[in-house]
């Protein structure tokens, strides 16, 4: 084998060098967004999850809320009216005490069907804290927070479509490449200055398919 | 075929490489070649002779593998763009979904919760303060004091019952419309855009990404061109080069028009604004809203929804003609849906540019054919531009197509829908409008062209009369019995009058005090009649209107029990409440028998 077909040799296996390489590159893209692709799955599926969550924890609450509100109106109703005994005439005084009696068996009905966990002696109702723990219930449950799922779908993307950008720089160490193997062999300086720039472009763009494959 | 040898390969220094053989063969591969090939013609030597001074042997062929190589480059270069832009339109299409999610969440957890707010605390607190007044009434001050002391400690329960919404010492119930828009409304209706702008942004960058496939399939032709190139000899070698160079050129000015094509991304800020004016649109604050979308589209001047709803905002102020403006720019910027072309088509009418109106609603009817409120629209455009038999031709399709949803829907045992109720009322509601407007008897609620705008108007009165109570009696029908009305009535009925009976102090019937007008608060007014021909047991509809629109709650259906002649009076009434009155305005009373509108007539009630 002479020089000349050495060198024509080593830059075939070059191309076919950067061929593989291009190919490993573009296998690698496609796992990454596929896991982009996951990664989406999980947040809408959290989000779906955040929402459904938040529907129905809003219609229990709603519900506990309109018992507290019945209880809390004629729990009150009672009250004034048993404070209003005192000076009440005597001969409405059992209608008056009667009438108490039955507003707080009402509100005692009404309570039943509100946690009194919620019940706060000064604010009322604690809405805010029961939405709050039932939101934290559900997250022991399932999954209901889509936001790091869609942040790793994004960084995901990116690295795919940046690994596919580096096959352009494989592209360019092609030509190089090519260029170098049908060049006539007295232009030396051209085939080697072409070999050593396909050189540069293969081995910048396996780097950074590497960096970005390892870091991205 | 053979391979042609070329005069530029026979001047290649490594022809003096090759072996004796090789000679040979190429000797006897020019004698044969000149045999066959005698009057082929020979490729331009002087271009190739400047490629062999480039490239070893077979020059041409090392040319073609330096083409290829710069379309994989082009490819790799696509490729990459076609990853970058299925990337976006995947991320945009995750997008919309989330905030058509996220959109639908917040409209049922705000609805949700409206519900307890005005439902239950609002309700509760009408309640205490009724029982209030009721125990003032009766002298009970500390009852009084207990029921005003629970109904205070209901108010902090609810946003809707402290202010900006609700003044508690004040005449007016709470401002639910502002809540809702605070509450809920505003941030379901951001959600909902964002949806749309991200599901077009989807839109946008998938059609890029199929066009640089496209883009790549072509690159793919040019590749395989370019292996045929050295498969052949001759011109034919030179025009696969050729169509495969020329498609790589169209392909990459394709590349870059397709990268530089700009995509719709909807500003932020715009959105928020725009949601803003649905709020205020929602609270019929139409001012504001107009300013709020006057916001957005200064943001981004295409925003369809943002003309569409400024449209919109616009019709309800009664300005036609800025409506029609932000209709049509609503159009031009991508917004062409029915609603556009109805809306659109509708102000045409009101503006009295019927040849557009119907030219609108047929465009909107070529959407939608079953859609009977547009072949109203359709025909009273035809029957105001003075074609009257084209108009009665769309009103038939229209109740023909109202008599087919019926069928269709007693067939399966299903109720029809409501909606065609609606739009039947409102056909003749329109057709009202147009006969109030052609005869100088305008309503607040008369929505008509100027009837300057309109020729043959006599003629176009008495159409318009005609067909009105034809709806009211086919939309009449087929509520109550499914099909359209079947033959005449000879029944008659007497113009009604309205009145009251007047008592002496012993509480003996007088005489009936008629009258067309009742002053506020009444809560009872007698429909007094004559009637003739009548036969017990026939079906009696008797329908109320309340400022034009029908009010269903005085809706009386019954079998006739009077005998065939004689008077009559029928009490329109809420006198069993002490609560309610009829609310000022003016009432139009109908008589249906057997479907047939016999009589109607109108009574008014004043304002406070």
């Amino acid at each position: 084998m002479n020089q000349n077909d050495r060198f024509s040799t080593s830059a075939a296996i070059l191309l076919a060098i950067v061929a593989l390489l291009g190919a490993l590159i573009a296998w690698r893209a496609a796992v990454v967004a596929t896991a982009a692709g996951d990664a989406d799955f999980a947040g809408l599926n959290a989000n779906l999850n955040a929402e459904q969550t938040h529907v129905l924890n809003q219609a229990i609450m709603t519900e506990h809320y309109r018992r507290y509100t019945a209880y809390l109106r004629h729990n009150e109703l009672g009250n004034l009216i048993a404070a209003d005994l005192a000076s009440t005439p005597v001969d409405r005084v059992e209608q008056l005490d009667q009438a108490a009696i039955r507003s707080w068996e009402i509100a005692a009905t009404h309570q039943d069907f509100f946690p009194n966990r919620y019940l706060d002696p000064t604010e009322g109702y604690d809405t805010a804290r029961e939405l709050g723990e039932a939101w934290a219930e559900a997250g022991q449950q399932k999954d209901i927070e889509p936001a790091p799922h869609f942040t790793e779908a994004d960084q995901l993307r990116a690295k795919s479509t940046w690994l596919v950008g580096t096959l352009t720089i494989l592209g360019v160490s092609l030509v190089f490449f090519t260029l170098a193997e049908g060049l006539k062999s007295n232009l030396m300086m051209l085939r080697y200055g072409a070999v050593a720039l396909g050189l540069i472009f293969m081995l910048l763009g396996g780097g950074a398919a590497l960096v970005i494959g390892l870091f991205g | 075929m053979q391979e042609e040898t070329n005069p530029v390969e026979e001047a290649s220094p490594t022809k003096e490489t090759k072996s004796s053989a090789e000679k040979e063969a190429v000797s006897l591969t020019d004698e044969v070649t000149d045999e066959v090939f005698e009057e082929e013609e020979e490729p331009p030597a002087k271009t190739f002779a400047g490629l062999g001074g480039l490239f070893k042997d077979e020059p041409f062929e090392r040319l073609v593998a330096l083409l290829i190589a710069l379309v994989a480059l082009l490819a790799a270069i696509i490729g990459f763009l076609e990853s970058d832009a299925g990337a976006r339109a995947d991320q945009a299409n995750r997008n919309a979904q989330r905030f058509a999610v996220q959109a639908m969440g917040r409209n049922i957890s705000g609805a949700t919760r409206i519900g307890y707010d005005w439902s239950d605390a609002y309700q509760t607190w009408v309640e205490l303060d009724t029982l209030a007044l009721s125990a003032d009434f009766m002298g009970d001050t500390t009852a009084v004091a207990r029921f005003e002391t629970v109904r205070d400690q209901i108010e902090p329960l609810s946003p809707l019952l402290q202010p900006p919404y609700f003044d508690p010492a004040g005449p007016f119930s709470p401002d639910v419309a502002a809540y809702e828009a605070d509450l809920y409304l505003i941030e379901a209706t951001a959600l909902a855009e964002r949806f749309a702008a991200a599901a077009a942004l989807d839109d946008a960058w998938d059609g890029k990404a199929n066009l640089y496939v496209t883009q790549l399939t072509l690159l793919a032709v040019t590749l395989f061109l370019f292996g045929l190139s050295i498969t052949v000899t001759g011109i034919v070698r030179w025009l696969f080069l050729g169509s495969g160079l020329f498609i790589t050129a169209i392909t990459f000015v394709w590349m870059l028009v397709t990268l530089l094509w700009p995509v719709p991304v909807l500003n932020d800020q715009a959105i928020d604004d725009y949601a803003q004016g649905a709020g205020l649109a929602h609270q019929d604050d139409q001012k504001g809203a107009i300013a709020a979308f006057n916001r957005s589209l200064l943001n981004t001047p295409d925003y369809g929804n943002a003309l569409f709803e400024r449209g919109n905002a616009h019709y309800a102020l009664g300005d036609y003609a800025a409506a029609a403006n932000d209709f049509e720019a609503a159009q031009q910027a991508g917004r062409d849906d029915i609603n556009l072309a109805w809306n659109l088509g509708w102000m045409y009418y009101l503006m009295g540019r019927f040849d557009e109106a119907i030219q609108m609603d047929r465009k909107a009817l070529a959407s939608n054919p079953e859609q009977i409120g547009l072949h109203f629209n359709l025909a009273l455009a035809l029957l105001a531009s003075g074609d009257i038999e084209a108009a009665k031709i769309e009103y038939n399709r229209a109740l023909d197509t109202a008599k087919r949803q019926v069928r269709i829907a007693v067939e399966t045992g299903a109720a029809p829908p409501e909606s065609l109720w609606w739009y039947l009322e409102f056909g003749a509601f329109d057709l009202d409008s147009l006969h109030d407007q052609l005869t100088g008897n305008t309503h607040a609620w008369t929505e008509a062209p100027p009837a300057n705008t309109i020729t043959a108007s006599k003629e176009i009165q008495e159409t318009a009369q005609t067909l009105s109570q034809r709806i009211r009696e086919v939309t009449v029908a087929l509520e109550y019995t499914g099909e359209p009305p079947k033959g005449l009535v000879t029944s008659q009925v007497a113009p009604f009058r309205f009145g009251q009976e007047i008592y002496d102090a012993a509480g003996n019937f007088l005489d009936y005090e008629y009258n067309d007008i009742y002053p506020y608060g009444t809560d009872e007014v007698l429909i007094l009649f004559e009637y003739d021909q009548m036969t017990d047991g026939q079906s009696v509809l008797w329908k109320v209107y309340h400022e034009g629109l029908e009010d269903p709650s005085l809706r009386l259906v019954e079998l006739w029990s009077l005998g065939e002649s004689g008077e009559a009076q029928k009490p329109l009434s809420f006198a069993c409440s002490n609560t309610y009155i009829f609310t000022p305005g003016r009432y139009t009373v109908e008589m249906y028998v057997e479907s047939r509108l016999m009589q109607h007539g109108t009574f008014v009630i004043e304002d406070e």
